[in-house]
């Protein structure tokens, strides 16, 4: 589905979804701060039936406990406003039966709060109970979270009506396009290491390795929808918690917040240092929603990256975006069905490697794009290709293509950066080896966003931004502190600024002196 | 033959009979039946103990500068050339490059700073950076490590910075001949910048090397031979497995050895020939051991907290070497130049040297005595400054933990 009519589809199922939450005085949708609460005994339930149970009585205590009243005191002061709780795991009726009375007074305490509930569904059952119990239950929506046939999603939204449902997918391909006013997605636990602490001798060019869940949110969020990462953080520190919170804000998007059992159980008992972690995580969370802005600026990108919706090879598409992102070339999506004039001219470059073979209409468009000036890398389906080297410049009237031999995701997004100057990146980011930034806005009237995480425990010093154009000012701002006015140096033609420390996140807001594209 | 002196006197004298014969005599000297053995000249060397990048270094430099009998009239009114150490981007959790495995831009600013106090006229900070990037320069290089590059330009009145892994500014490459005998290559074409320089200075950073064992100043230069020309140090340089491309020197025997433990070390001390260096800093404030970079398995950084200036860059290398605990004079079958090459990495018939057992690098000080261009010899070399028993800082016991267990 082109992307125009989602959005359309998208507006109208919002608009129904926010009617039912406003009835309850509830956050919208696109305000849902999540979190796992899971508890009671179908969640013990559940884990000794998946071999997850923890061994620690004190913790099982405390998860039993879970959804006495005093837990909600523990979001007092924090934004998170929506609660994903354990509610059909297809278990034991009489624990089904006792887990949902508990969360049925729970939720009605939650309400008080204004805080949404939405029901964890574990396993599949009968779709048309789970409804029927979750509407009597008044929850204010389901989450599926597991292994689920098509049949069971078609069949529960169909139950609950206009009820929230949302499905944790494992495939973010299938979502990319598709209406909904929350995608959540099963991502990765946020972190970065050296390759030789994995023992891999690396090249004296390698990047560290990073685990990231940026360029996923950023590929499916559209301004009005919110994308959701669920991932589990293994033996997680307090900044590894802030990270998850951060990758998923910076382009969007909110971290289904999951803390780990034992400081769940340190939280339930007051324990100060566990406190103190969630003070820390929540102060990340401050940061991100006092900064809702930043999600309206339109994307930011002089590189458009055509995908396939009917592709194939979803994979290799993601591999892509991820790629690039890695490379720090802000890039903007462009679905093939919507490739035209109009949809190139804002860019400098295209990665059409997707299209393989190219139909004769897009051969010609994207030809004419390079006889503009600009470059076009495509499959080796255009013509032309080596046989030895990995890809091929040939010159056009003004511009160039490159034909791969053979394209990797790694190579191509490796190459973009080389094959195009500064000027036609846009954004330039220097010493951010563990950092991945995300550049927003920057049109007339709008800031110029570039957001940047860092995947490393230790702190990052003299970062330096270059960015295409004039600007009269740059503000960073980070959770940790006060915003502060970074100097601006005028060099070619092209503004930078220099960050003097980046702990973990951090935004530069710079306004334009003209504008810069 | 030097007057009065045997071949096995020369070897004792040079300490070659030492550790297990590590440069074979008629190896050092290629052409030895037809010249005469020159006389290795020394210098002083200056050590000093800095504990952080954070002591003011230019007063350092000042002070070291007059410990080596100063170089003012040298450098007044002269155009300086610094070929500085930079290599790959990784990093150490909590580490810059700079810290570890590039020199210091602290180091730099401050060098930069104290030439331009003794009246150079102009300064240029040389590397070669191995980007494609069309319109890349040195400073974006910096910049990728964090450095303050206007602060560097700033320290003193005229700072240039020059890419030399290209023609750079120039409209052609200079051919610098090896002015010593040559081992491997007669000739280097190089960036301009090195040879419109009144005055040369290598500044390296003391470290450990995979394959070389050490790399200091004189392995610093490896980098001014350009890709431009080259177009694969690897292969061209250290494995001799294709020959340099048409139109720049080729080697004097393409049928010499192939081992890079052998040829290297011969190569690093061709391009020392052919470019000869006025100044060798060696930046030992912080380091690192196991390598040359944090890519290199079983790397670590340290704290040694020593900088070292001279002016024969074959005698600062040496106190270097000895400042890092390590036999300037050692063999190839000694640390540090008993390697080790992970098989994963390497060209396999890199892993079994040919004329030897183990893997191995030459010493490249001796072999750079071995033809003129300074004494790798501790007695005739003058140490100013802190001795280096007071400097020295262990690089060997942990460089002893690179080698798998059962193979050292």
């Amino acid at each position: 589905m082109p992307r125009s009519i989602a959005r359309l589809a998208l507006l109208l199922a919002f608009f129904f979804l926010s009617c039912t939450l406003y009835a309850a005085a509830l956050p919208v949708p696109e305000q849902l701060v999540p979190i796992r609460w899971t508890g009671g005994p179908l969640e013990l339930a559940w884990r000794t039936r998946t071999k997850t149970l923890p061994a620690d009585s004190t913790i099982r205590d405390a998860l039993a406990r879970w959804y006495e009243p005093a837990t909600l005191s523990l979001l007092e002061d924090s934004p998170v406003n929506c609660l994903l709780v354990t509610w059909s795991a297809l278990a034991d009726a009489a624990v089904e039966a006792e887990q949902q009375q508990l969360v049925k007074v729970y939720t009605q305490a939650a309400h008080k709060r204004s805080l949404a509930v939405l029901g964890l569904i574990y396993a599949a059952g009968d779709a048309s109970k789970i409804a029927a119990d979750a509407a009597k239950d008044s929850l204010d929506g389901l989450v599926l979270d597991g292994d689920f046939t098509p049949e069971f999603s078609a069949a529960l939204r169909k139950a609950v009506g206009s009820m929230l449902v949302i499905e944790i997918a494992k495939n973010a391909a299938a979502w990319r396009w598709k209406p909904a006013p929350i995608v959540a997605l099963k991502g990765l636990a946020p972190s970065g290491r050296n390759l030789s602490e994995m023992g891999i001798r690396g090249a004296p060019s390698s990047q560290p390795w990073i685990e990231s869940n940026l360029w996923l949110v950023r590929s499916l969020a559209f301004p009005s929808r919110r994308v959701w990462i669920s991932s589990q953080i293994e033996s997680p520190s307090a900044i590894d918690y802030a990270r998850a919170v951060a990758d998923a804000a910076a382009a969007g998007g909110r971290w289904i917040i999951s803390l780990d059992d034992a400081l769940r159980t340190k939280l339930r008992v007051r324990d100060a240092s566990a406190l103190e972690a969630w003070r820390r995580l929540s102060s990340y969370l401050k940061f991100a929603e006092s900064h809702a802005a930043w999600r309206l600026l339109s994307p930011y990108g002089n590189v458009g990256i055509v995908l396939d919706p009917a592709s194939t090879q979803p994979d290799v598409a993601d591999e892509y975006l991820k790629l690039v992102a890695r490379r720090q070339v802000p890039y903007q999506l462009v679905s093939r069905s919507e490739l035209n004039a109009a949809a190139l001219a804002k860019f400098r470059a295209i990665v059409a490697t997707e299209l393989d073979p190219p139909s004769a209409t897009e051969r010609k468009l994207l030809q004419d794009f390079a006889d503009k000036g600009e470059l076009v890398l495509a499959a080796p389906s255009w013509g032309g290709a080596p046989k030895t080297e990995p890809f091929v410049e040939l010159p056009t009237s003004k511009g160039t293509v490159v034909v791969y031999k053979d394209p990797d995701p790694d190579g191509v997004a490796r190459d973009l950066k080389e094959l195009l100057s500064d000027d036609d990146l846009g954004v330039v980011p220097f010493n951010v080896p563990s950092v991945i930034t995300f550049a927003s806005g920057g049109r007339p009237g709008e800031p110029l966003c570039v957001q940047l995480v860092n995947y490393f425990d230790h702190p990052v010093e003299a970062i330096t931004i270059r960015v295409a154009g004039k600007f009269s000012s740059a503000r960073m701002e980070t959770p940790e502190g006060a915003a502060v006015d970074l100097p601006l140096r005028d060099t070619d033609g092209r503004t930078e600024v220099t960050i003097p420390k980046l702990l973990l996140w951090g935004a530069v807001s710079m306004q334009s002196k003209e504008a810069t594209r | 033959m030097r007057k009065g002196l045997t071949r096995r006197d020369w070897l004792a004298l040079s300490g070659l009979a030492v550790g297990a014969m590590a440069v074979r005599s008629t190896e050092a000297r290629p052409n030895e039946a037809a010249r005469a053995i020159p006389v290795a000249p020394t210098k002083p060397v200056s050590v000093a103990k800095v504990r952080s990048y954070d002591e003011d270094l230019t007063a350092q430099f000042r002070k070291m500068f007059d410990q080596i009998g100063g170089l003012d009239n040298q450098v007044k009114g002269k155009t300086v050339g610094i070929k500085i150490n930079l290599t790959g981007d990784g990093r150490f959790p909590g580490y810059t490059s700079g810290d570890t495995h590039w020199v210091h831009p602290r180091v730099v600013g401050a060098a930069v700073a104290a030439f331009g106090a003794i009246g150079a006229k102009r300064i240029r900070i040389l590397e070669s950076c191995e980007s494609r990037k069309r319109g890349y320069k040195l400073e974006d290089k910096l910049l990728q490590g964090g450095w303050d590059v206007n602060g560097i330009r700033n320290a003193a009145p005229l700072v240039e910075f020059e890419d030399t892994n290209n023609l750079g500014q120039a409209k052609q490459y200079s051919l610098l001949k090896v002015q010593s005998t040559a081992y491997v290559f007669p000739a280097f074409q190089v960036n301009h910048s090195y040879e419109d320089c009144d005055f040369f200075v290598s500044m390296g950073k003391m470290k450990n090397h995979e394959e070389m064992g050490l790399t200091i100043c004189i392995k610093n230069l490896f980098g001014i031979t350009p890709l431009g020309i080259y177009g694969n140090r690897e292969t061209v340089f250290h494995y001799g497995q294709v020959q340099a491309p048409s139109g720049a020197p080729v080697e004097l025997d393409a049928k010499s050895n192939r081992y890079e433990g052998w040829r290297l070390p011969r190569v690093l001390v061709d391009i020392l020939g052919a470019r000869p260096v006025d100044l060798a800093i060696a930046d030992g404030i912080v380091s690192m051991v196991g390598g040359e970079g944090p890519w290199v398995l079983g790397s670590k950084p340290v704290h040694p907290g020593i900088l070292i200036v001279g002016q024969n860059c074959v005698n600062t290398d040496t106190v270097a070497a000895a400042c890092m605990g390590y036999n300037p004079r050692a063999g190839r079958h000694e640390a540090p130049y008993r390697v080790y090459k992970n098989p994963k990495d390497h060209p396999p018939d890199q892993l079994q040297p040919g004329d030897e057992p183990f893997q191995y690098a030459d010493n490249m000080m001796l072999l750079a005595e071995a033809v003129g261009l300074g004494s790798a010899d501790l007695n005739k070399i003058d140490v100013r400054g802190v001795s280096i028993k007071e400097a020295m800082f262990e690089y060997e016991a942990f460089w002893k933990n690179q080698m798998p267990k059962g193979q050292s």
